[in-house]
């Protein structure tokens, strides 16, 4: 019974980490340009794409090193692309309505595409450890799961370095902060807008591999991430990246408990039900909202 | 150095700017005065480019600087100290300071303009890890006139740096513009509603009312007019 529980919290942590790792893109979107993304699952789904193709193409070690490289930058130029072609031109006239319909008008535009081009076949990674896994007593898993977690954390504390050190990463934050003072500093703000959205999205990329590793890969897989990210982010306080990092585990963890002790069927109901109540009791969030 | 002509600026359809003209020469303290709503901040807004005028011109230095981008005019020297509460609340004092310095690359330089605002405030340097936004009014407003120097003004321009403080605090920030136009020989564009000081202080005035320029002269002068001893001095 103990191990059974110990070991939902740990298969919880990983999925949660990928959580983590796509939310906190939406997020850091939110905070610096309040767009709130509904198309970000989908670019998790072109990054997944990207790894099925190369690992067709160069299987093994190297395939898997190149598509994880190739969806980081793969995605992060997408995002670069979308941000100058759709949501620019739109940033200085729109109302919320009008950039919440163009990143809905988005997410279908993506996944007909993807339907197009990838077909409807679902398909999955391969796994480079060919199943080997790993007993640590209490709790087992597989090795492609330890890969899986280490590399959203590590991308995530690399993320938070560049935050917190790097000029343009601090630069983002301010934007995000006070975006007139950002300007007033000579910051120009276009180019953290680029920056930012290409960031986001090439973490969504990046987090739709490690998806991948998990779940099954299809054109409207975008769907479900986008709505995980969504409620991380709301739970963590819109625009708060360390609470977006936190709500990914503990909504990993609440869904994988809930699938063990309550019921399988409503596993993807839990993030939902925990989202009402959540909002009912902290309207910002368990870990407060971003600052205007 | 800085030349406005008459410069209209419109939100929307509401006029703000009614073709102000005012200018400001190297080496000049020059104050503005007016109540609120009388278009002082959007004045300093469209110089910065945060506003894009729908008439008139700015120019710097010869330069037409009207409808560029902000970073750009930031770059050429006009920087614009914003009210204290427009710090960056999150991060910490050492980091405002390093956004101030966001154009510049000569590394040495910042750092000695570093030093400086720490001599100037050392409250500054007992808080440089402190997040911006658990310091006090006067402290944020210390950090908002520190973080524009490192900026390198050629031109600086003060946006009520005195507002809602404690009389105090007030005399210490009163002593400081005057310190970095003293001894910095940077030029000061300065918006200030305690018109006793700021007239004291500057070489000429400016006074607006509902989006116009409506007098100007010596800032001496214009605290004998009556008028102005009327409307600003509380006489």
């Amino acid at each position: 019974m103990e191990s059974l529980f110990l070991q939902q919290v740990v298969n919880g942590l990983i999925v949660g980490s990928v959580y983590s790792l796509i939310a906190v893109g939406l997020t850091m979107i939110f905070g610096v340009m309040r767009i709130s993304n509904f198309a970000h699952g989908d670019f998790s789904m072109v990054g997944a794409y990207i790894a099925v193709f190369i690992l067709a193409w160069v299987p093994g070690w190297f395939g898997w090193v190149g598509s994880l490289v190739a969806a980081l930058a793969g995605v992060g130029i997408l995002g670069l692309v979308v941000e100058r072609g759709l949501f620019r031109p739109l940033i200085t006239r729109w109302t919320d309505l009008d950039q919440i319909m163009a990143s809905v008008g988005l997410f279908f535009v993506m996944e007909n595409l993807a339907q197009l081009f990838f077909g409807a076949t679902p398909r999955m990674l391969p796994d480079p450890f060919q199943g080997a896994t790993v007993d640590f007593g209490l709790f087992s898993t597989s090795m492609m799961r330890v890969l899986c977690i280490s590399m959203a954390v590590g991308i995530i504390i690399l993320l938070q370095i560049y935050l917190n050190r790097a000029r343009m990463g601090v630069a983002i934050q301010a934007t995000a902060q006070n975006r007139n003072a950002a300007q007033l500093m000579g910051i120009n703000i276009n180019l953290i807008y680029g920056l930012t959205f290409a960031l986001g999205s090439a973490l969504a990329g990046l987090g739709g591999v490690l998806y991948g590793t998990i779940f099954a890969i299809y054109p409207t897989m975008g769907a479900i991430p986008t709505l995980k990210a969504f409620v991380v982010t709301i739970l963590g306080g819109m625009g708060n990246i360390r609470g977006a990092i936190f709500s990914g585990f503990i909504l990993g963890v609440a869904e994988s408990l809930g699938g063990a002790y309550v019921s399988m069927e409503y596993k993807n109901a839990i993030g939902f039900v925990i989202l009402i109540l959540v909002l009912l009791i902290i309207p910002h969030g368990l870990f407060g909202r971003s600052e205007e | 150095m800085l030349r406005v002509e008459n410069l209209t600026v419109a939100y929307g359809k509401a006029k703000a700017l009614y073709g102000v003209s005012m200018d400001v020469e190297e080496g000049e303290l020059v104050t503005l005065l007016g109540s609120n709503g009388a278009g002082k901040s959007t004045l300093l807004k469209t110089i910065s480019g945060l506003l894009k005028p729908t008439g008139g011109t700015i120019t710097f230095k010869d330069r037409k600087i009207s409808g560029m981008p902000s970073h750009k005019i930031v770059q050429m020297g006009v920087v614009q100290a914003p009210e204290g509460r427009e710090v960056f609340p999150s991060l910490s004092v050492h980091d405002n300071l390093r956004m101030g310095a966001f154009t510049r690359r000569d590394d040495k330089a910042v750092d000695r303009d570093m030093e400086f605002v720490f001599e100037l405030f050392p409250r500054l340097a007992e808080r440089r890890n402190q997040a911006a936004g658990t310091m006090s009014g006067g402290e944020a407003q210390m950090l908002a006139i520190a973080r524009s120097l490192l900026s390198g003004p050629k031109l600086l321009m003060l946006d009520e740096p005195s507002l809602g403080l404690a009389p105090v605090v007030r005399e210490d920030i009163f002593n400081v513009v005057q310190q970095i136009y003293q001894e910095r020989r940077v030029t000061i564009l300065l918006v200030e509603q305690n018109a006793k000081w700021a007239l004291g202080v500057a070489s000429r005035a400016y006074i607006m009312e509902n989006g116009r320029i409506v007098m100007q002269d010596q800032g001496s002068k214009l605290a004998e007019n009556e008028h102005v001893q009327r409307a600003y001095l509380g006489y």
